[in-house]
């Protein structure tokens, strides 16, 4: 009988298509990088510029099959993880906002939102699983 | 909520993994249930009965 099969699918599927949209997004990256130079119009430039997107775009859409692939206890605790993170998110960055206008922070690029959700998402995890709402993959039998 | 997931299971002789691969669910979401950390849906409390051929009122208890 298999044991664990339906887990190591369903994770391999995912890594899989994260990995190739991933992979996508690096190349795209390089090509918009080697040909920005040479841009002239607009077109191009806002062209090559939202080239890399593409890759970003299939990460989505990965992440997106993986959840509708998930049992529900997965999707719900999915759902409170990035509500969370969010919810963080939006206080971190909202407050960096009054601080810049306030006492005059350095005014960062919108680049940090992304890096700044990440690490909520990766902290909500992590105290998810120091509460035991999450059990560590080794304890189960 | 109360249930004798787990007793049933090791009468069967199988592994939480075993057991979540005929629910097609992940190990996890068995043993949230069997540690009474998570209630499962009606759908999968159903096919929990259906496999181990029990009432839900057999397994689960409110």
């Amino acid at each position: 009988m298999s044991d664990g099969q339906f887990e190591r699918k369903w994770l391999r599927k995912y890594q899989f298509e994260l990995a190739g949209a991933f992979a996508v997004y690096g190349l795209l990256l390089m090509v918009a990088r080697k040909l920005y130079p040479f841009a002239e119009a607009f077109a191009a430039k806002l062209s090559l510029s939202l080239l890399p997107m593409i890759g970003f775009a299939l990460a989505v859409w990965a992440i997106g099959r993986a959840i509708m692939r998930a049992d529900e206890l997965q999707r719900k605790q999915a759902m409170e993880v990035i509500v969370l993170a969010a919810a963080a998110t939006m206080l971190l960055t909202f407050g960096y906002g009054f601080l810049e206008f306030g006492i005059g922070l350095p005014r960062l690029s919108m680049f940090v939102v992304w890096p700044v959700m990440g690490l909520c998402w990766i902290l909500v995890n992590l105290a998810y699983l120091a509460r035991g709402k999450v059990a560590w993959p080794w304890r189960f039998k | 909520m109360k249930n004798h997931l787990r007793g049933l299971r090791e009468t069967k002789g199988w592994t939480q993994g075993e057991l979540a691969d005929q629910l097609e669910v992940s190990r996890q979401t068995v043993n949230a249930i069997e540690t009474e950390k998570y209630d499962p849906s009606l759908p999968l409390a159903f096919k929990i009965s259906v496999l181990f051929k029990s009432k839900i009122e057999d397994i689960f208890e409110p």
